[in-house]
């Protein structure tokens, strides 16, 4: 089910109506949370939900195999360890096998068989979601293992943790230790907080619906036959998609937390105006937090993260771009975009200015500094030429885009869909941007309201009506599903 | 919890209030993007739907696309001795048929009906049928239903615009639309004559055809009609040119699924891209002679299996008045 559709306008108040209903019986209010969430995700296709179950169950059963290891080690018994890993294996069997697999047999029979690589290939549909929930799943065995959190015997209260609908198919990608715990105790309704998730998911639909949707007509256009339009349409569709991929995965990312709000359930933040960042560094910190942070502290950390040498720290730093651009999809683009990041992010790393700007730009001031806005420029000029290789369906697709754009680049003014299309989105984007801006600091992108109440429901009713009227009415599903 | 039901229904009520007025105060200058405000187009089906007052109990009636509208030319039909009307409009999928049966059927009260099916409107959602119709033609139930059953924005803008439009300014009513536009000329009885050949040559990618499933259902609901009042008909598909039509890799499964619903004809004519088509979905003038010459004998056979005689007498009287 799309949160962009009919059928989840009717879906969320019933199950909003429903689950508070149950609030004295948390028993029951998770059982309920389970069935509104694996109906949410079966209307896709329920034979997804057996693949989910199978996961959920795996993940809780090796928790609990985990702990008792640990707590009651037997000789001869089998060891924490290996339920962890058996549990890794498990997943990440699954996980190739739906999303990689194809793809290495593809790329080894291009390079040694000819291409030819028919009748060895599965050519399975790859199930929405899958990277987000396991490794959501995978992070809870992990925490255990390392005894950050004890192993759950409330079976209900896990499942509900996997498979939560506002954030099962593309994120926040939760720890248990931060989400399980909220499964575990009795939620209590609160009407600042409930306003305060409406108002998110609104921004949230803004962003998904009308910018995104509106530059994704262009880009897409431009895309597909990128050879007939001049450099300058190409790289306003290079900087339309840089506004498009962060409108749809932000956006979605605010409907989930402001829905988890509606529930009594506080989700990680997982964008905080990335294209606001003043270098490469600070953009990763602010960019799909809730997997750079996992990559860090289950694979980077693990490795040695920053605190070995300095060739140990390049290395690190490359596979966890590698591993993070191929998490997005089985394509050398991603692998290519991954890498085009390390090597940006490696001279700050080096040179140990990786953390330079942790406070928010232009704190306690209205307008950034003439450097701040050369930084903030640069920064999405360099994430602009990432998005290209991310975009593209090929590798070539992308040096031939970055050719065609760079030989024809004053060959005349961009070439425009419609007037009304272009008027759309330049409107849209201003309000966007700021927006964002006077809420940079805040804890999300449309929390500072105005005082006055008639003054802030005329500002809802005009972005619902912004909604209604701009937005694109052919189905756009959000970019992350695919991943 | 009890501030939050409060809350919310008071902000829906202002929510409703605000838009409505955006929505007609903007949708009046062409702002807004998911609502069709403009009355009349190229499709001719304002001029239409107020000239079927003067058609009632005809021979034959049209129904499909612009496939329809501008291929069965009903000059060339009444000089055959046929009465006829063409209720065909822009992109008119089955759903937007059936709400025209359902409201126009008794008046015009068919004899024969000859139902233009075609692939690409067979997979098409009918978004752009819909808003012409509903900004074009009154506001029925039949209309609402269909509106409202589509979920699609732009419909839902485009009806209430319309009701705003039709019921409280009554303007379509007031509304006249041009007989010619650009290079179009609305004929009585529902035909449009196109005056210019643009042909331009594509390459299309090979492609399977596909048939929308609720598009499926709602040809058999129209046929369905049809069948209740004992109106027989035929299906027919209008020929493509030949760059558009050698695209279709399943033809053949789409003319199984039609021969299944009833009488399907799908001829090819000897037909010469460049000379006899307008466009690659639609023919030209002479396309459209040989073509409709070719149909007629066809029609007048089924007319005649189905009972239906024609007299001259009968064609003088029937009661197209203009």
């Amino acid at each position: 089910m799309l949160f962009n559709s009919i059928e989840f306008m009717v879906f969320l108040p019933a199950v909003f109506a429903v689950y508070w209903l149950l609030h004295k019986r948390l028993e029951w209010q998770n059982a309920f949370v389970v069935a509104a969430s694996y109906l949410f995700y079966g209307w896709w296709d329920w034979r997804f939900l057996l693949l989910i179950a199978f996961t959920t169950l795996c993940s809780y059963a090796s928790g609990l195999a985990i702990g008792k290891a640990q707590s009651h080690p037997r000789e001869g018994g089998l060891s924490p360890k290996f339920f962890l890993w058996g549990n890794i294996v498990l997943n990440l069997l699954i996980l190739g096998a739906f999303k990689y697999y194809d793809f290495f047999v593809q790329s080894f029979a291009d390079a040694f068989l000819g291409g030819k690589a028919e009748g060895m290939l599965l050519h399975a549909v790859l199930p929405v979601g899958i990277s987000f929930y396991t490794f959501q799943a995978l992070s809870y065995s992990i925490d255990v293992y390392r005894g950050t959190l004890k192993p759950t015997h409330n079976m209900m209260a896990f499942i509900a943790y996997v498979s939560f609908f506002p954030q099962l198919v593309a994120g926040p990608i939760e720890r248990a230790t931060s989400l399980l715990p909220q499964f575990e105790r009795e939620r209590r309704f609160s009407y600042p907080i409930a306003v305060d998730g409406l108002r998110q998911m609104l921004w949230g639909f803004f962003k998904k619906m009308v910018v995104a949707d509106s530059c994704a007509l262009y880009v897409d256009n431009i895309f597909e036959h990128p050879d007939w339009f001049n450099g300058a349409s190409l790289l306003l569709a290079a900087v339309l998609f840089t506004i498009q991929i962060y409108g749809d995965f932000s956006g979605y990312s605010d409907i989930a937390i402001g829905c988890a709000k509606l529930f009594g359930i506080r989700l990680r933040r997982n964008f905080d105006v990335p294209y606001f960042s003043r270098d490469i560094a600070e953009f990763w910190r602010r960019w799909h937090i809730s997997l750079t942070t996992w990559f860090r502290d289950y694979i980077y950390i693990p490795m040695g993260g920053s605190r070995v040498s300095k060739p140990r720290v390049v290395l690190n730093t490359m596979v966890i771009f590698l591993v993070s651009g191929l998490w997005h999809g089985a394509n050398w683009t991603f692998v290519a975009w991954g890498l085009y990041h390390a090597l940006l992010f490696l001279p700050l790393i080096v040179r140990g200015r990786n953390r330079k700007y942790r406070d928010v730009v232009a704190t306690g001031r209205v307008l950034p500094s003439l450097r701040e806005l050369g930084q903030m420029m640069l920064t999405f000029v360099l994430a602009v030429m990432g998005w290209i290789l991310f975009r593209a369906d090929s590798i070539e697709q992308a040096l031939q885009y970055y050719s065609h754009m760079f030989s024809t680049l004053f060959d005349g003014t961009p070439t425009l869909t419609s007037n009304m299309d272009a008027w759309v989105v330049l409107v849209a984007v201003a309000v966007m941007t700021v927006v964002e801006w006077l809420n940079r600091g805040a804890e999300h992108e449309f929390q500072r309201q105005p005082r006055n109440r008639i003054v802030r429901w005329l500002l809802y009713t005009v972005l619902i009506f912004m909604i209604g009227a701009y937005m694109v009415t052919n189905e756009m599903p959000f970019i992350y599903f695919q991943f | 919890m009890r501030r939050l039901v409060r809350n919310t229904v008071l902000f829906t009520l202002t929510t409703v209030a605000v838009y409505l007025l955006l929505l007609f105060a903007l949708g009046d200058w062409g702002w807004v993007r998911t609502a069709r405000t403009e009355m009349g187009n190229r499709g001719f089906l304002n001029s239409r739907v107020k000239d079927i007052r003067n058609y009632h109990n005809v021979d034959v009636l049209f129904l499909g696309s612009s496939h329809s509208y501008r291929t069965f030319d009903t000059r060339f039909y009444r000089a055959q001795g046929l009465s006829c009307f063409n209720l065909g409009s822009s992109n008119q999928t089955p759903i937007q048929t059936y709400v025209l049966l359902k409201t126009y059927l008794d008046s015009l009260n068919p004899k024969f009906v000859v139902f233009e099916v075609h692939p690409d409107i067979m997979k098409n959602d009918g978004v752009e049928c819909a808003v012409d119709l509903l900004i074009n033609t009154p506001v029925t139930w039949e209309a609402t239903k269909m509106a409202w059953h589509t979920g699609n924005m732009k419909v839902i803008n485009t009806w209430l615009y319309s009701l705003y439009n039709q019921k409280i300014r009554h303007r379509l009513e007031h509304f006249v639309e041009d007989s010619v536009m650009d290079d179009a000329e609305y004929v009585a009885g529902g035909y449009v004559e196109i005056n210019t050949k643009e042909f331009v040559r594509k390459r299309y990618s090979a492609h399977n055809l596909t048939i929308r499933p609720e598009q499926m259902e709602a040809l058999k609901r129209c046929l369905g009609l049809l069948k209740e009042r004992g109106i027989p008909y035929m299906l027919v598909e209008v020929q493509d040119a030949y760059q558009l039509r050698s695209a279709f890799k399943n033809h053949e499964w789409f003319e199984d699924k039609m021969k299944a619903l009833g009488p399907y004809r799908y001829k090819i004519l000897p037909l010469v891209d460049t000379v006899h088509f307008c466009n690659s979905n639609h023919l030209f003038k002479p396309g459209i002679e040989l073509f409709n010459q070719d149909f007629i004998v066809d029609l007048k056979q089924a007319l005649a299996d189905n009972g239906i005689l024609l007299t001259s007498s009968q064609t003088q009287t029937n009661s197209f008045t203009n």
